[in-house]
């Protein structure tokens, strides 16, 4: 922790000049790093370079040559690690402080197909939980309603900025439906009850069928006499500007929403959870689906399932050529944000190779949003959103982050509990 | 089909209407098989009866004049079935609705769910139908008691074909009846499996001193009651197959003998029945599931699968452990009651035994052996005519005689007619063919040699009379409408009809000998079948064989012992009988030992969770009262629970099962090692000290609740009075008394033989409990998750208190608020024992992960880190002479990993609990094909059954948190 402070004051005292223009935006070199560019390469040893928010030159040091006197701050991180911002899916940053006080939810609206409704103006840049998981080097974040049976739009989020305004990345990026399952589980997530068929399986596939029809239908239909809110935020979902995540698990419930999709019209489709997406590769990949793990840390869905195959799942579908990126949803599913990585790292002993899991949490998720030109990797033209590790961020001892830059600017890695822990170890006199 | 001939017989008290009708003449049934008793068999004899009794068998003999005599040539005599628990109504759920208040039900006990006092009052005969519907299987008898409640009171013995109440009962207050379901009772406690055990001890206690008491105030017809409770047995319905160790001990603790009312799946635990022990074993099996479809069987567990191939096995195997088996009839149809004694029988139970489970067993629990059950000279003539022998899958029953009386007889047993007849009308020869009868008819076809038109035929039957009706291809045409009667064994029809023209006709069908019945199952083969393999446990990775080699050595380890010995590389631990026998390098070590080879990895020992509420059922909260100490945790110990095995994966080798945290005072812990395979009994830790679970906070004060229910408390002023009341209460408890099993435990607190770990968030609840001990003059054992531990270290270290944390846990309510991760560090840079627990299913598994977090938060060293969940929890639960570090003479909890312990790469590859093997990364792959194999084996199994089949469902275990209320 103490090892965090002095860089990152450093630099936001260089960099915290207000710059409008390019040309006379200051540069800034990170010389010797090993990069891990996101994309599944690595440069052992590199030149990064980048001018205001943008990334100018990404180089192999041992194959190029510089002048350190053109940049305006250099910084040697020789033995250290250049990781791309990792980015968190399906998220409630901002949506929901604290999961047993009601007043501080906004993330499930009352209604069915909601498509209308928007994350984005209810996230709060000022949330305490956000603080703790930038901290980690999760610098970008989807954020996403859930609840309802089309939950609602999503949004993709810098973990900075003072309003939702300033925090935007893309906003409406997709939207997010909840499939029906053939079993309906009946508990709550602590304590999942036995599964009860759901009888009303069919009718509700058929409403949602049917509402895309009509959604479809309406783009097409020449003009309104009453406009419909819901149809209209749904156009860009059929011209392949949004996404449809949705929700699901079960093997036969994913045959039938990727059924769905087929027919839709809708133009991409994400799976967010895939329980059991390992069974139904061949579907998704003809249909070049990608999966969105909703959790690596959780337990197997049947009694009789390999003990981890939670961990296992990201490999087998990574080896199957299955794009995948990763949440935490689930209990506690805001604050485990943070643990994001080691989630990731758990399943690289399982079957995930290290440089797929570090593209998984960057350029993958990028592709997803379809924000890769901009974001995802550290390569020329995208934005200078990555940070600086010690040793392995994956790895919980060694996720020791030095400095963490979000489009350029150097983000204070502190927290309101770094802080907790500052004054009372000074209190009772430990270090 | 249904007589009650002489119903107003017998009534002597009543007075008669008109003249009196004495009947006095003998019945004798003659020629049959008389199966008298399990043991004696006549295979051809007379049973004389009169006035209601038997009055001899015998095999040869002169019949007395006044005779009766009813020939059973080719038939067989058995004397009635006996349901020791007959279910006639639906047992009572619990109703919403307002709560009861006690004082409104009369003098009895305080809590609804106990009323011993009330006996079973037949009211109104049993309605027809369902007499008939026993009768027609063989049951004659019928114990019944009300299916409510925990003490639900005694029964009443019911003799079916009798319509007068004073016939029908042969007896009340025959078997007092107990379970653990609450049933409609609408008092808050117990709300949970452990609440009901502790709920019968505290009553069978509480009679103790209602009996012996001079002094007391109150009259309670429930405790009254109880004083009687010997003179009669008591049967006690399991809700579970491993509550049989909850009876085992509430019986010991109160010499009070109990029949056990079986779940079906008592044979998976029979090593824990009472030897010679009663036990009553329900004659209902899993309907297979319909799982054709391979993604939706996923859905169903293997313990269920197994279970559906077990479930007839289940008699042999008790009877193979000494028990002695009744059978109760259970929900099952009648139909299915026929079909399953077979498959009984098919397992290799012997006639005898089968006859015995449903005559003289149940006879015996009822205490009425000399009066019912057999027919020797002076019972009750209670028997039925059956057509094969019990075990067939033929055996019928035709006759049913009770007090006596003929109470049900079968005219004519439709499927009989199944084969094909030879019709003759008006010279012409016609086949017709029987297919099939069921409830909803005769199916029948017919063809004919002479007419080119294709036929159809509807048959009917009714009694001994048949209607053949034949039309042509044309529905409008109807060729011969016939009326007749069936004679010689139903192999002849004849009788009148009438032609397409009306013309009246004579004709006549014989039974084609020759012809066969297509088989519709393959008939069951008359060898015995083998019981299918029972693994331990009988689920999804469980072992064929324990292991139970317990000496080896370990070569070339990095050794993190957890002790001041620090990390030692390349090390030997050489493990004898369980225990560690050595630590160190370039010893000798005899040549024939086992050894594993662990250069490169690490070793460490069993990883400890302080906190965990996993492989519990029933519920692990007994929130119906502020305190419930009297519970314990250990009485709801699942070892079948699959997570456990999972735990095992991640290295954790102890744990401290808890009561959740919904009252201040809660339950009693279980402290167990998670030996999968072996029962409940050994997984908990011999002489393990007493442990209480207390909570602090939002929880106790219901905040998270939508509505607080009004139970006392509802803010940290009241939870801190809670305190003060029980602990003023417990000091001034003189056993000697009245026994209470709360303040019983928590006097034990007061005298320092059970520990405290309290469930605690905010400091300002963590310095009250510490003032509240301290005026009681006790410490503090835990202080579980204690989130703002951080703010208060110092004292938590002078109080002695140690600190079992979540790594990382915040955000989830508001009283976390102050949560920070650094907690751990921070609080053992102050001198406190600080632990790192999982209180979840997933995170257990993983606590090497979550112990790494203290390394990254506030910069503990590694070696501290990982004391955080061995050596550090072992002396939280007083077990660090025994357990938390690599240690000579210590036990061999052992985990050898892939990696650095502390790093997400890094596997458990091995664990080792006393020197026993219980997980092995070796043996995963073919664990699984070995499940897949299994699964696929009994599915085709299923798939081929016949009969209904119901929708799978999931068997997912339930996971507990503090916080989880309600049991299944």
């Amino acid at each position: 922790m103490s090892n965090l402070g002095s860089i990152s004051a450093v630099l936001f005292f260089v960099l915290a000049v207000n710059v409008s223009i390019a040309q006379q935006e200051k540069s800034t070199l990170i010389r010797y790093a090993t990069v891990h560019v996101g994309n599944g390469e690595v440069i052992d040893n590199a030149y990064v370079v980048f001018h205001g928010s943008e990334i100018s030159r990404v180089s192999d040091a041992n194959k190029s040559r510089i002048n350190p006197s053109d940049y305006d701050t250099i910084i040697d991180a020789d033995g250290k690690h250049l990781y791309p911002g990792f980015i968190l899916m399906d998220s409630r940053i901002g949506l929901i402080e604290i999961d047993q006080v009601k007043a501080t939810h906004d993330f499930r609206e009352t209604g069915k197909f909601l498509p209308n409704v928007r994350a984005l103006p209810a996230f709060n840049a000022e949330s305490k939980i956000l603080r703790t998981i930038r901290s980690n080097g999760v610098l970008m974040a989807q954020i996403a309603p859930n609840g309802a049976v089309i939950s609602g739009t999503s949004s993709l989020m810098k973990l900075d900025g003072d309003n939702w305004q300033e925090s935007v990345f893309q906003g409406d990026e997709g939207i997010f439906l909840e499939w029906p399952s053939r079993a309906r589980m009946t508990g709550w997530w602590a304590e999942p009850g036995k599964s009860k068929e759901n009888k009303k399986y069919e009718d509700q596939v058929s409403e949602i069928i049917q509402f895309f029809a009509e959604a479809k239908a309406d783009q097409a239909l020449d003009g309104h006499v009453h406009a419909n809110l819901r149809f209209e935020s749904m156009a860009d979902l059929f011209n392949g500007d949004q996404r449809l995540y949705v929700r699901v698990d079960h093997a036969k419930d994913i045959l039938d929403a990727v059924q769905f999709f087929r027919e839709s019209g809708v133009q991409n489709m994400v799976i967010v959870g895939g329980a059991e997406a390992d069974l139904v590769i061949n579907e998704l990949k003809e249909n070049d689906i990608p999966v969105i793990i909703d959790r690596v840390h959780k337990l197997p869905i049947h009694t009789d399932d390999p003990i981890e195959k939670p961990y296992r799942i990201a490999g087998v579908l990574q080896k199957a050529g299955i794009k995948i990126a990763f949440a935490t949803s689930g209990s506690m599913e805001t604050m485990i944000g943070r643990n994001l990585p080691f989630q990731v790292g758990t399943a690289i002993y399982h079957g995930l190779p290290y440089e797929q899991a570090i593209r998984a949490l960057s350029l993958s998720p990028a592709e997803i949003m379809g924000v890769s030109e901009t974001i995802g990797s550290i390569e020329p033209g995208k934005v200078a959103t990555f940070f600086l590790c010690e040793g392995d961020p994956l790895d919980i001892r060694t996720n020791q982050i030095e400095a963490a830059y979000i489009m350029g600017k150097p983000i204070d890695l502190s927290n309101h509990q770094s802080r907790l822990a500052e004054k009372f170890m000074k209190k009772h006199g430990v270090d | 089909m249904f007589f009650l001939l002489f119903q107003a017989l017998g009534q002597e008290t009543f007075p008669v209407n008109g003249v009196h009708d004495n009947r006095e003449v003998y019945h004798a049934f003659t020629n049959a098989k008389i199966h008298l008793s399990p043991t004696e068999t006549i295979d051809s004899g007379t049973l004389l009866i009169q006035d209601g009794r038997v009055v001899s068998v015998l095999a040869v003999g002169t019949l007395p004049g006044g005779s009766v005599v009813h020939d059973c040539e080719g038939l067989t005599i058995y004397p009635s079935f006996i349901d020791p628990d007959a279910i006639v109504e639906k047992a009572e759920k619990k109703k919403k609705g307002k709560k009861e208040d006690p004082q409104t039900f009369g003098a009895s006990s305080w809590n609804s769910a106990i009323h011993p006092e009330r006996g079973y009052k037949l009211k109104a005969p049993i309605p027809r139908k369902l007499q008939e519907d026993w009768l027609a299987i063989g049951y004659g008898l019928l114990n019944i008691h009300n299916r409510d409640g925990i003490m639900r009171g005694t029964s009443a013995l019911i003799v079916l074909g009798e319509n007068q109440p004073n016939l029908a009962i042969i007896k009340e207050g025959v078997t007092n009846h107990f379970s653990f379901n609450k049933g409609s009772s609408k008092t808050d406690y117990p709300t949970s499996h452990v609440g009901a055990i502790a709920l019968i001890r505290q009553t069978l206690y509480d009679a103790q001193w209602y009996g012996r008491t001079s002094r007391r105030k109150e009259f309670n017809a429930s405790l009254e009651a109880l004083q009687t409770i010997d003179s009669r047995t008591t049967i006690i319905q399991l809700n579970h197959p491993l509550s049989i160790r909850n009876t085992n001990e509430i019986s010991n603790e109160f010499e009070l003998p109990f029949v056990l009312r079986g779940t079906g799946k008592e044979y998976l635990v029979r090593e824990e029945l009472n030897p010679t022990g009663q036990i009553i074993a329900p004659l209902s099996f899993p309907v297979p599931y319909s799982i054709e479809d391979p993604f939706e069987a996923r859905m169903t567990g293997l313990d269920q699968l197994k279970h559906w191939e077990l479930a007839p096995f289940n008699m042999k195997l008790l009877i193979e452990a000494q028990a002695e088996v009744s059978l109760t009839r259970d929900t099952s149809k009648a139909k299915e009651v026929i079909q399953n004694l077979t498959r009984i029988s098919n397992t290799g139970v012997s006639h005898s035994n089968l006859l015995a489970a449903l005559t003289i067993n149940p006879a015996r629990i009822l205490g009425l052996e000399n009066e019912i059950s057999t027919l020797h000279s002076g019972k009750r003539a209670n028997f039925f005519l059956s057509k094969e022998e019990l075990g067939s899958e033929s055996f019928e029953v035709l006759e049913h005689w009770t007090n006596g009386v003929q109470a049900f007889k079968k005219t004519i047993t439709p499927d009989q007619l199944i084969g094909r007849y030879n019709l003759v009308i008006e010279e012409k020869e016609y086949a017709v063919t029987i297919l099939k009868v069921s409830e909803n008819g005769i199916e029948a076809e017919i063809k004919s040699d002479v007419s080119e038109q294709k036929l159809k035929t509807t048959v009917k039957v009714e009694r001994e009379l048949l209607t053949v009706n034949i039309w042509s291809s044309d529905p409008a045409i109807l060729v011969y409408s016939l009326s007749g009667k069936l004679s010689f064994n139903q192999s002849v029809w004849d009788g009148r009809g009438q032609n397409a023209k009306g013309k009246w006709i004579s004709w006549a069908a014989i039974r084609d000998r020759k012809y066969e019945p297509q088989a519709e199952n393959e008939k069951a083969t008359k060898d015995t079948l083998s019981v299918p393999k029972i693994s331990f446990p009988n689920c999804a990775y469980g072992w064929d064989s324990l292991d139970e080699n317990t000496t080896f050595l370990i070569t070339n380890a990095i050794v993190w012992t957890c002790a001041d010995t620090g990390r030692l590389k390349n090390t030997d631990v050489y493990v004898v009988d369980g225990k560690i026998k050595s630590i160190g390098s370039g010893q000798l070590f005899p040549s024939d030992v086992k050894r594993i080879d662990a250069r490169g990895r690490h070793l460490t020992p069993g990883i400890i969770d302080e906190h965990s509420h996993i492989g519990l059922r029933g519920g692990v909260n007994e929130w119906g009262q502020s305190s419930s100490a009297e519970v314990r945790m250990g009485d709801a110990l699942d070892p079948w629970n699959v997570n456990i095995y999972r735990q095992l994966a991640g290295g954790v080798t102890t744990a401290q099962l808890l009561h959740g945290s919904a009252n201040p005072i809660g339950g009693q812990s279980a402290l167990v090692k998670y030996k999968w395979g072996r029962s409940a009994t050994e997984m908990l830790i011999d002489e393990a000290p007493g442990f209480i679970k207390f909570a602090l906070g939002e929880n106790v004060k219901r905040s998270n609740r939508k509505e607080d229910g009004g139970r006392f408390p509802l803010t940290r002023m009241g939870v801190e009075q809670v305190f003060a009341d029980a602990f003023t209460r417990a000091r001034e408890y003189d056993p000697n008394e009245r026994v209470d099993l709360d303040l019983e435990a928590v006097q034990e607190i007061l005298d320092s033989s059970r520990f405290v770990t309290c469930h605690s968030y905010v400091q300002s609840e963590i310095l009250m409990l510490m003032d509240v001990a301290d005026q009681f003059d006790f410490r503090v054992n835990t202080f579980t998750h204690i989130l703002e531990g951080y703010k208060i270290a110092p004292l938590l270290a002078e109080h002695g208190a140690g600190g079992s944390t979540f790594s990382d846990w915040w955000a989830y309510k508001y009283e976390v608020n102050d949560a920070i991760p650094y907690n751990a560090a921070i609080m053992t840079k102050a001198g406190v024992n600080v632990g790192i627990n999982s209180d979840d299913a997933e995170m257990g598994r993983r606590l090497n992960q979550e112990a790494a977090k203290a390394v990254k938060y506030g910069g503990l060293s590694e070696e501290e880190a990982m004391k955080l969940v061995t050596i550090n929890p072992a002396k939280m639960l007083h077990l660090d002479d025994q357990i938390g570090s690599i240690e000579v003479g210590k036990d061999a909890d052992l985990v050898l990993w892939s990696d650095h312990p502390l790093s997400v790469y890094s596997k458990a590859e091995k664990t080792f609990i006393e020197g026993v093997k219980y997980f092995d990364i070796k043996d995963q792959a073919e664990l699984e094909t070995q499940i897949s194999r299994e699964r696929s084996r009994i599915i085709a199994l299923m798939n081929s059954a016949k009969g209904k089949k119901v929708t799978a469902k999931s068997s997912n275990p339930k996971l507990y948190h503090c916080d989880s209320l309600e049991d299944e």
